[in-house]
C-alpha cells in the first residue's frame, strides 16, 4: 500500500472513530482540486455547476463514508461518487454549453490562460460524455484501467473501447488544428 | 506493425502532453469551508468520557457481585443445571449481537440528518 493510499485509510479511520468533522476537512482539503477539475472539465468549464457538483460529491461522501470498505482506494471511490453525481445531475438537466458562455465564465482581463482553457473544452466537446470521462480519468487523473472501470461501473472492455474512439478522435481534432506536429 | 506501433506511442504521449499542459490546479478559496457549513453534525457514540465512566460501572459491579454472594448463587445454578447455563452462555450473545446488528443497520439506512 502506498503512502498515499495509507494516508487516506488513517484519516477515515480517525474520523469514523473520533466523528470529527474537521478530520473529514483535511480529506476535502486533499481531493477538493481533483475533484473540482475533473467535474469542471465533464461540465465543459462551467465552474458554478461543477462547484455545486463538488459539493454534493463530499456531502455524499461524507454521509456514506461508512460503507467505503478499501478494497479501491479513496481516490476511486471518491471520483466514482463525483461521477454518479454527474450523471445524476444531467438526467435533470440538459447540458448544453454554448462556447460564448464558457468564454464568458472563463474572461479575465489580460488573461493569457484563456486559449488554453478554449482549447481543452473544445477539445473534450467533440467526444462523447462517456469517451469525455474515459479520457479526462486516463490522461488527466492518471488513474489506470481498472480504477476507471471501477469509476464508471463500466467493464475494462468498454472502457478500453471508450478510450481508444476518445484517442482516435482527438489525434484527428489535433492533426486538423496543427497541435503536436 | 512497427509504423502503428510507433504512431500509437505517438498519440498517447501528445494526448498526454496536452491533458497535463491544460491541468488546472483549483484553488480552494474558500470551498471546504462551504462543504465544512453543509455537512451535518456527526452523532458519535464513542465520547472519551465513556470509557471512564464504563471503568468505573464495570469495578462497582463487580465488588457488588463478589461480596453480595452474587458469585456463590451463579456457581450454584451453573452445577444445579448446567444445560441450561450452557444455553444461556452459547444462544443469549447470539440473540443481542443479532439484535444490536439490526437495530444499528436500521439507523444506518434512516439516514436522521436528511
Amino acid at each position: 500500500m502506498n503512502k498515499d493510499k495509507a494516508e487516506d485509510l488513517r484519516l477515515i479511520t480517525s474520523f469514523l472513530f473520533s466523528g470529527d468533522n474537521r478530520t473529514f476537512d483535511k480529506l476535502v482539503l486533499k481531493y477538493q482540486s481533483p475533484i473540482r477539475r475533473f467535474l469542471l472539465n465533464l461540465t465543459m468549464g462551467d465552474t458554478a455547476l461543477s462547484d455545486d457538483l463538488a459539493q454534493e460529491t463530499f456531502i455524499k461522501a461524507f454521509r456514506h463514508i461508512h460503507h467505503f470498505n478499501a478494497l479501491s482506494g479513496f481516490s476511486t471511490w471518491l471520483f466514482r461518487i463525483a461521477y454518479n453525481v454527474f450523471y445524476d445531475n444531467k438526467r435533470v438537466e440538459k447540458l448544453r454549453i454554448p462556447l460564448e458562455s464558457v468564454a464568458d465564465q472563463f474572461f479575465v482581463e489580460n488573461d493569457t490562460r484563456l486559449h488554453e482553457k478554449i482549447d481543452i473544452f473544445e477539445a473534450v466537446k467533440i467526444l462523447k460524455p462517456e469517451e469525455r470521462a474515459v479520457i479526462l480519468l486516463f490522461f488527466m487523473e492518471d488513474k489506470t484501467h481498472k480504477e476507471i472501470a471501477t469509476i464508471t461501473g463500466q467493464p475494462l472492455g468498454t472502457v478500453k473501447t471508450h478510450l481508444l474512439r476518445g484517442k482516435e478522435k482527438l489525434s484527428h481534432y489535433f492533426k486538423k488544428e496543427g497541435y503536436g506536429s | 506493425m512497427d509504423h502503428k506501433h510507433t504512431d500509437n506511442v505517438h498519440t498517447d504521449d501528445t494526448l498526454k502532453m496536452f491533458f497535463q499542459t491544460h491541468k488546472q490546479e483549483v484553488a480552494d478559496n474558500g470551498f471546504s469551508q462551504k462543504v465544512q457549513q453543509r455537512l451535518p453534525h456527526r452523532q458519535t457514540y464513542r465520547e472519551w468520557i465513556v470509557i471512564p465512566f464504563a471503568i468505573m460501572g464495570g469495578i462497582i459491579s463487580f465488588l457488588y457481585a463478589f461480596y453480595s454472594g452474587l458469585f456463590l448463587e451463579i456457581t450454584q445454578f451453573i452445577q444445579n443445571d448446567p444445560e441450561q447455563f450452557m444455553f444461556v452462555l452459547f444462544v443469549a450473545p447470539v440473540v443481542i449481537i443479532t439484535t444490536l446488528l439490526i437495530v444499528d443497520r436500521q439507523k444506518a439506512m434512516r439516514f436522521p440528518f436528511d
